[in-house]
């Protein structure tokens, strides 16, 4: 190939209607990776890695370390696996849950010689078919259910868009979330993505996210989140409520506090006592006496 | 730019014990796609605006730039570099440090552009992209 082929991409304007053009529209690749039939299982503990999440992942169990050895030059594709109970440090496969997610090794880095991170996006659920090894780490055949989503109705419309605005008004609640966050709620359009973007952020259990991750059928999946999300929000707003009187009590009594130095002040200066009363006074102090003139000189 | 690619989730760490809680143990959980974005230098010159991307390591083939004439988005896909077979297959990996995949970045622009004057070119990985001034 030529330099010139190489460097320049001119040839490739092509003039859209309107404002806009589009120079080296080159092939766009999907960039879904495969997902193959045999995956290397990375056990998890404490989390549920959800489809879409992005997540960074401590890689520091002998079997995990080797398992990244082995398989990610050949594919940076790997299945995670939550375990049941996360202080098991070997688990077997009757340790682990069997529905997990298949997810693509973004980065690795090396922070010791028995210390790995890796940044790992999920890509699709996965479910155990048979398992092939258990040594040195655990590898077996898995199949990718596909998910349930019920006809187009106006009630489906109105439950996913239902759990958009819930979501998106926790999030403009939660004290410091920017406008993005919300933002990017209601610009998700997929009944399923936002499903499984805000089931990985329940404030529930592993076991309850689990059973999220295990549910195929996205409707079912979308209510039982609206119904954890619902009773998130009712919390929120009520904590809104409570800081709001709250504030406001606390200015009340600040106005107050306020008012009764200014009292005060203007008590010691007219030499009245606290509550009102009139101190004992000089003579010349008598309202309506004056000083001698040579004093106020 | 992809708001979804950039979300910071640092702000979850609040006291309201919710959605927001477990996000803040993951320290950061983003919603695919995941799309990264290039890093660019921007300038303003006198008869255009140019801007530099850098895009080592991508085929020309597999970028598409769109000028509007406020705006300009750059999306592509970077292949994951790796040795080729006649290099020696890698045997393990050390590092994998250098985003692949799909990404996308979008610059808006100060001024107004002419778009059909716009052109680019690949020089020694670099993307740069020249934009003239609308002449007002």
């Amino acid at each position: 190939m030529s330099a010139k082929e190489l460097s320049t991409l001119q040839a490739h304007v092509e003039a859209k209607p309107g404002l806009e053009s589009t120079i080296a529209a080159g092939m766009d690749k999907s960039g879904t990776p495969h997902i193959p039939e045999e995956l290397s299982i990375l056990p998890v503990r404490g989390i549920v890695v959800f489809p879409g999440t992005i997540i960074p992942l401590n890689i520091q169990r002998a079997a995990s370390l080797k398992l990244l050895d082995d398989t990610l030059p050949r594919t940076k594709v790997i299945g995670l696996l939550t375990q049941r109970d996360e202080a098991k440090e070997d688990p077997t496969p009757e340790d682990l849950y069997s529905v997990g997610t298949a997810a693509l090794v973004l980065k690795l880095v090396r922070q010791a010689e028995d210390n790995v991170l890796v940044i790992v996006q999920g890509l699709r659920r996965f479910s155990l078919r048979k398992i092939i090894e258990t040594s040195p780490f655990l590898r077996a055949e898995v199949d990718l259910p596909e998910s349930i989503l019920p006809p187009a109705s106006k009630e489906w419309e109105a439950t996913f868009r239902n759990l958009r605005d819930s979501a998106a008004r926790l999030f403009e609640l939660a004290p410091d979330a920017p406008e993005q966050a919300r933002l990017m709620i209601l610009n998700i359009e997929n009944p399923e993505q936002l499903a499984d973007f805000l089931a990985p952020n329940l404030n529930v259990d592993v076991a309850q996210k689990q059973a999220l991750l295990e549910e195929v059928d996205v409707e079912k999946r979308v209510r039982a989140i609206q119904k954890q999300i619902s009773a998130q929000l009712e919390i929120a707003e009520i904590q809104q409520k409570l800081q709001k009187d709250v504030a406001s009590q606390f200015s009340d009594a600040q106005r107050r506090a306020y008012l009764r130095s200014q009292i005060k002040a203007i008590q010691r200066e007219l030499g009245e006592a606290e509550g009102g009363g009139v101190k004992n006074k000089p003579s010349n102090c008598v309202p309506g006496s004056r000083k001698p003139n040579r004093q106020r000189k | 730019m992809d708001p979804i690619r950039n979300l910071k989730l640092r702000w979850l760490h609040g006291t309201l014990q919710d959605l927001t809680s477990e996000l803040s143990r993951l320290q950061f959980s983003r919603f695919a796609p995941h799309a990264w974005e290039p890093a660019i230098n921007a300038y303003r010159c006198e008869k255009s605006i140019r801007i530099c991307v850098d895009l080592a390591g991508v085929d020309r083939a597999f970028i598409d730039l769109t000028v509007e004439s406020r705006r300009v988005v750059i999306r592509g896909t970077r292949e994951l570099p790796e040795p080729t077979d006649d290099e020696g297959c890698a045997l393990q990996l050390l590092a994998m440090e250098i985003d692949y995949g799909p990404f996308i970045r979008e610059v808006p622009l100060p001024t107004d552009v002419e778009i059909e004057q716009a052109y680019a070119e690949q020089r020694n990985g670099l993307l740069w992209i020249s934009l003239p001034l609308k002449e007002s």
